[in-house]
């Protein structure tokens, strides 16, 4: 069981917002600079949505996959790797592709706030947690603050400079890799521990 | 203690995989990319002193998992030092746009401030006090970056042969210690979470 502040903290790192200005200013390039701040907060909402759902529902959902609980640490730790592993040697400037002029849902909204990372951690939380509570309270939290950054990216990215983005972006993709690590090895130990 | 940081961070023995790192580019710019990397992985020291045992701790993670990634992010590099991708395709990336150039990852960390640099550090920080520790830090670094600075001189004695050869020889090297820290770190993991190989083999 984690604290509050660990588990925001942990939810934050993972939705990883400083790390993502760079490709969300260049997914709204096409967009007057007014209208740009309206997009970003209707795309976090639904990013919310889509983060509470899991957490509300998580445990339904595995029961129906019957998935359990091993299985979603060490899926989630690998999933985060690989997401990780993205960001520290990237494979090219990779701009995803927006169906439409404008980003509704995808990519902004999903998979770039609520990332199949993000979803896997969160419904492994709600579930490793006995209260409902803490975890509403840390998802809304950590999202509140991405929130104001993501609105912010424009004036963010004149304050850090471009490298600075990028020296951020390496950074937490060191701490991505080793969130990931962790949970698989905890996985590894409910692993034998259940085959006992 | 300065030896001891010398001996983690391990500056000489870098400088060969520092040259196959950045042998894509003009002297000049190498010298800069090596000045700056290594600047960044002081910096990374000195934040790792100060924040990183209270950071990782409030996320819940283990040192077993610094070494692990570590080493796992160090093997990677090395995979691609002894595999690295054929001449076509890096020819047709560099059509396309600037050469990728290394930043923060690798060198800095976790070739430089990385896994087994944290483990020194939080040894060191138990037994002398934290102003010690820091100056001993900048110190090192005093050391470090000229060394990491002039290994762009490596590359003209060594020539165009010379290099690929010592590429794939670092990249095996550079393999042995991805592997050695991970072995390290997955001890550690067994020790503290009481697992025992002969149950992660046979689940008994």
């Amino acid at each position: 069981m984690m604290s509050l502040f660990s588990l925001t903290l942990t939810l934050f790192l993972i939705m990883d917002p400083l790390g993502k200005v760079k490709q969300f200013l260049a997914i709204l390039d096409g967009i007057p600079h007014r209208k740009q701040r309206f997009v970003i907060a209707r795309e976090m909402v639904m990013a919310l949505v889509a983060m509470l759902s899991f957490s509300l529902l998580g445990e339904y959902i595995s029961a129906a996959f019957q998935v359990n609980m091993t299985t979603i640490f060490i899926s989630a730790g690998v999933i985060l790797f690989l997401t990780a592993l993205r960001i520290l040697f990237p494979k090219e400037e990779h701009v995803p592709h927006v169906p439409g002029n404008e980003p509704f849902l995808v990519p902004l909204a999903i998979p770039m706030i609520a990332s199949p990372a993000l979803l896997a951690t969160i419904m492994l939380f709600s579930q490793a947690e006995p209260l409902m509570w803490p975890m509403i309270s840390s998802i809304l939290m950590a999202w509140a603050i991405s929130s104001i950054l993501l609105i912010f990216s424009r004036p963010l990215k004149r304050l850090l400079t471009q490298n600075g983005l990028l020296a951020i972006e390496r950074l937490m993709g060191m701490v991505l890799v080793l969130i990931a690590v962790q949970r698989f090895l905890e996985g590894v130990v409910l692993f034998v521990t259940e085959h006992h | 203690m300065i030896l001891t940081m010398l001996f983690v961070v391990n500056p000489f023995g870098c400088v060969p995989i520092f040259v196959s790192l950045v042998k894509d580019f003009e002297p000049k710019r190498q010298r800069f990319i090596l000045l700056r990397e290594s600047l960044f992985g002081g910096l990374l020291a000195l934040i790792l002193l100060w924040t990183g045992k209270g950071f990782l701790e409030s996320i819940h993670i283990q040192d077993y998992a610094v070494n692990l990634s570590g080493g796992i992010l160090i093997f990677l590099v090395a995979i691609s030092m002894i595999f690295p991708e054929s001449h076509k395709a890096v020819k047709e990336k560099n059509k396309d746009g600037p050469k990728k150039e290394p930043f923060v990852v690798p060198i800095a960390t976790p070739l430089l401030a990385g896994g087994g640099f944290f483990a020194i550090l939080m040894n060191l920080v138990n037994k002398a006090p934290m102003f010690d520790v820091t100056l001993a830090i900048f110190i090192t670094w005093i050391i470090v970056i000229p060394v990491a600075v002039s290994s762009s001189y490596l590359q003209k004695i060594l020539g165009k042969r010379g290099l690929l050869v010592l590429e794939q020889l670092m990249g095996m090297m550079l393999t042995m210690l991805a592997i050695q820290i991970i072995l390290g770190g997955l001890h550690k993991f067994l020790d503290q979470s009481h697992l025992t190989f002969a149950n992660l083999i046979t689940g008994g």
